[in-house]
């Protein structure tokens, strides 16, 4: 009874287990989203590689294998197998309407074969709901466009009649206006093609069939072409939104491009013909979520690429006497990719495929055993970037945990301050009865409910981050940035730090009038701290930029307003900046501080006029302050993006568009488990130190 | 040596303590023997350092001595197991010392309450300290912390916080002794008060004033028991 009575005591009293309990959530919020991303990352890359690739795939070489007909035949037969699908793949070149060569993945397939191995359709971006969505965004995009011309139509004429003075000041509010329309044009534009060329057209029948249909390609070209599906990222002009859509500036839809590809010879050899090119027709684009493929991809007809390849069946005829066909030469594929029937794994089928294949191989001399034929899992295909992103996973854990070690290391210093300041009471417990391993359980039972409050608090945090990584990802990366992380964090620390200081003193006067306050000495230690840590993380940023150039807007803006040019050096300019952004900082500091004084005076223990003054001037000096700060945050924020190149995600980078994320109940309840038992551990030396104390030797010694 | 004035409580054998200081040892205790009778309000009076104090924590089991024994009712107080020891400080001994030790996290009546939660927790605690913390004149107090209390009150609340289980021996440590003189005398009558209804009090001081309240004093030099004096009945 007594110990629970304690140790909530020590927790309302104290301000330095609220220390511990944050050090705990934040190293439980740390690990979970870490080990949440990881795990996101290997269960996207899993599902997306089983998906994209089927679960075995049999290839060779690039000069491609032949009889794939017939082996897809016999593997059919297979129980294990529940689809086979044949493609034909090389690189190429392909001419965009930009007059831009990129060098893409051509890969030739029959879309409903393989649809029914992998999950082709799912991928097809053009769909009926799509273009329903893409209209509504046409609409709004459309009203603001016109409501911006309307403007612009207006300011023009005014510019027309107006004197050398104004027109300057015009033409710059005309070129803001015309710089909003840029992408508002382009997208409007854009879309109104992409809803031309599906007009009585249905895109996903396009992307399935991979023809061009009548009245698609406008205009309508003399020569025939065939249907091509691009991924979407190929397009660079297809800007992705954070909510997966895209803003689509310069669609390619029914645009005709050339392709062009470089045949091989069954022996491997470039065909003496040369490089083969035909025109396709976009049809489709194609959205998998995996940047690799996205960005890289494109589809077409089976048929037409091998034959564009040379690795259709054809005659080989005698070399003195080119009409004497002497021999024939079989098709040829690239690859076969195999689902496997349900409840099968991709390891059983691989191992059902090679048995049938080395069967089958055997008769024709023209087609090579194992491992010349590589017949793998996707597992086995991703296994490179699954085992480094594992690797990742678990490093990543290891210097998070020893990070997380931080907190033991802090919880043991805290404890073992408090029982130092606690002895006496503790010899006082003794000597009233309390047994040692009842003092322990004190301490024990302390950190227990730090590492309980602090883990679930944790795993809240943990759960926000996790589900809006991408929007926190974007907005760091985006919209704030380094303005938020380096200035904007410690000013809303130290602003939380004064509410929290002044909430305390008012319900402190609320409830217990006759009681000294202690605000003083808080605020006083906040004030330097969130200081200190604005002055710290600026001058971060000079030594990394190397200069000055992020408060160049700050001073440009001082410049205007007061037509004092500020000084030369850039470390004086920076200096300048960071101090005026202090003076901000510690205005407000000083506005609370006079608030907490006012509040104060009603306890009797301050002057009215020195109360007063300090609010006066607490108001004054956070006016200015803030004025100069706000005036310069906005160029100030793209300063600090651009000087310090901040980008937390890039999707080229990594394998997807998205931070992938999962987490796991199980790990997430490990993790707070881990943060019980290190809050525990912390605490075990203080709590045996504490139950060792002498009461004799504290009692003694007053 | 000491003669018992009533039915022993606490028979005192023999006792030797020594303590290592600054790489000196120091003979605190010499061989002390003494006797105390139920319901007798004792009073060991010494010079500083003289081991008064050293002889009280031995009494109630605080500190264990080199050689000789305590026997409370006729066990000895050092052959029980530490638990055991803890628990018949708990139940059967009440301290009160010269700096109050009251709980700052505490108020006055959960302080007082405390003896009696560490313990087996007898019924209704809540009203018994509120009846103990209205003898000691402190009602209007049970909400306040120690800070907000005047030494005198402090130390009421830890002569009710040294009741509270109904203890057999009170054990006061120079109760009077951080208290201005009518301060002291307040307290010392609340002692009187305690005596005159039974209780069993060995108090230690180095006034001789305030040792003239018991109804018996030892005095303690150079760790030996000196003089006897029985200033009352």
């Amino acid at each position: 009874m007594y110990k629970l009575l304690l140790t909530f005591r020590y927790l309302r009293r104290k301000l330095i287990p609220l220390f511990a309990l944050a050090a705990v959530a934040l190293c439980v919020a740390m690990l979970i989203t870490v080990i949440s991303i990881m795990g996101g990352f290997v269960d996207h890359m899993t599902n997306a590689g089983s998906k994209l690739m089927g679960d075995v795939r049999l290839s060779t070489g690039a000069e491609g294998f032949p009889h794939y007909e017939q082996l897809i035949d016999e593997l059919k037969k297979l129980p294990e197998v529940e689809a086979a699908a044949v493609q034909v793949k090389t690189w190429g070149l392909l001419k965009t309407p930009s007059e831009r060569t990129l060098v893409v993945e051509v890969v030739g397939v029959r879309p409903d074969e393989i649809n029914r191995v992998t999950n082709y359709s799912e991928t097809v971006y053009w769909t009926e709901d799509r273009l329903a969505e893409q209209r509504e965004r046409y609409r709004e995009n459309k009203a603001r466009y016109d409501e911006l011309e309307r403007r612009f139509l207006k300011l023009k004429d005014r510019y027309a009649a107006a004197d050398e003075q104004r027109k300057a000041e015009l033409l710059e509010q005309l070129r803001k206006i015309d710089d909003e329309q840029r992408d508002l044009r382009f997208n409007v534009i854009g879309l109104t093609q992409v809803f031309d060329a599906y007009a009585g057209v249905d895109p996903e029948s396009l992307a399935m069939s991979l023809n061009v249909a009548e009245g698609f390609e406008k205009p309508a070209n003399p020569r025939p072409a065939y249907g091509m599906a691009v991924g979407i990222e190929v397009n660079t002009a297809n800007m992705r939104h954070e909510d997966g859509s895209y803003n689509i500036l310069r669609p390619w839809i029914g645009q005709r491009l050339p392709l062009t590809v470089l045949p091989l010879t069954s022996a491997g050899n470039v065909s003496q013909t040369g490089a083969e090119s035909l025109d396709f027709v976009v049809v489709n684009e194609l959205h998998s979520g995996l940047f690799d493929t996205d960005s890289k991809r494109v589809y077409v007809p089976f048929d037409v690429l091998q034959e564009m390849l040379q690795m259709q069946q054809a005659e080989l005829v005698d070399e003195m006497d080119p009409t004497k066909v002497v021999d024939t030469s079989p098709a040829r594929a690239s690859s076969i990719m195999v689902k496997a029937a349900p409840d099968v794994s991709p390891e059983q089928l691989r191992e059902a495929v090679s048995r049938q294949y080395a069967q089958f191989q055997q008769p024709y001399s023209d087609l090579l055993p194992e491992p010349y034929m590589s017949i793998v899992t996707w597992k086995q295909l991703l296994s490179d970037l699954i085992r480094t992103v594992q690797n990742e996973k678990n490093l990543m854990l290891f210097l998070f945990m020893g990070i997380s070690g931080v907190s033991v290391i802090l919880i043991f210093v805290i404890f073992y301050m408090t029982v130092k300041e606690k002895t006496r009471d503790i010899g006082t417990l003794r000597a009233l009865g309390a047994s040692q391993s009842g003092i322990a359980s004190i301490f024990l039972m302390y950190a227990g409910v730090i590492g309980v409050i602090g883990a679930v608090i944790g795993a809240v945090i943990a759960v926000l981050i996790v589900r809006n990584i991408n929007e926190i990802h974007t907005w760091l990366g985006n919209g704030f940035g380094a303005c938020v992380v380096i200035v904007g964090a410690p000013l809303a620390l130290g602003l939380l730090y004064a509410a929290v200081a002044a909430t305390h003193l008012v319900l402190r006067a609320m409830f217990d009038w006759s009681a000294r306050t202690t605000y003083l000495r808080t605020t006083l230690i906040g004030l330097p701290t969130g200081l200190l840590m604005m002055v710290v993380a600026n001058l971060l940023v000079w030594l990394v930029t190397g200069d000055a150039k992020l408060v160049g807007s700050i001073n440009r803006q001082l410049v205007q307003l007061t037509g004092i040019s500020p000084p030369q050096s850039p470390v004086l300019a920076y200096a300048l900046s960071a101090g005026v952004v202090a003076v901000a900082l510690a205005a407000l500091f000083a506005v609370i501080e006079g608030q907490m004084i006012v509040i104060d005076l009603r306890l009797g223990h301050r002057s009215k006029a020195k109360a007063a003054a300090m609010f006066v001037l607490g108001v004054v000096a956070a006016a200015v302050g803030l004025a100069v700060v706000f005036l310069g945050v906005d160029n100030l924020t793209a300063q600090l993006n651009e000087a310090l190149g901040i980008t937390i995600w890039d999707r080229r980078v990594y394998f997807f568009d998205r931070i992938p994320t999962n987490m796991k109940t199980h790990e997430v309840l490990i993790i707070c488990f881990l943060a019980l038992f290190a809050s525990l551990c912390g605490a075990l030396i203080p709590a045996l130190r504490a139950s060792f104390t002498d009461p004799v030797e504290t009692l003694r010694y007053e | 040596m000491s003669k018992p004035q009533a039915q022993p409580i606490v028979r005192v054998e023999a006792l030797h303590k020594h303590y290592h200081m600054g790489g000196e040892d120091l003979h605190v205790l010499r061989g002390v023997d003494l006797t105390v009778g139920r319901g007798e309000w004792l009073a060991v009076l010494g010079a500083s350092g003289s081991g008064k104090s050293t002889l009280l924590h031995l009494i109630g089991g605080l500190d264990t001595p080199d050689e000789g024994n305590v026997y409370f009712d006729g066990q000895s107080v050092f052959e029980l197991p530490l638990p055991k020891r803890d628990r018949f400080r708990n139940q059967h001994c009440g301290f009160v010392f010269q700096f109050y030790h009251l709980l700052p996290e505490l108020n006055v009546l959960e302080n007082t309450m405390l003896t009696g939660m560490i313990g087996t927790r007898p019924a209704a605690l809540r009203e018994r300290a509120a009846e103990l913390l209205e003898r000691v004149g402190l009602t209007e107090r049970l909400k306040h912390k120690p800070k907000q209390l005047s030494g005198g009150e402090r130390q009421r609340v830890a002569i009710a916080r040294a009741l509270i289980n109904g203890p057999d021996l009170l054990l006061a440590d120079e109760p009077t002794g951080n208290l201005d003189r009518k301060t002291g005398e307040h307290i010392l009558d609340l002692f009187s008060e305690l005596h005159a209804g039974g209780q069993t009090i060995i108090m230690v001081t180095h006034d001789a004033q305030i040792a003239d309240r018991s109804n018996r004093e030892l005095t303690l030099d150079g760790g030996r028991l000196a003089a006897v004096a029985t200033t009352a009945e």
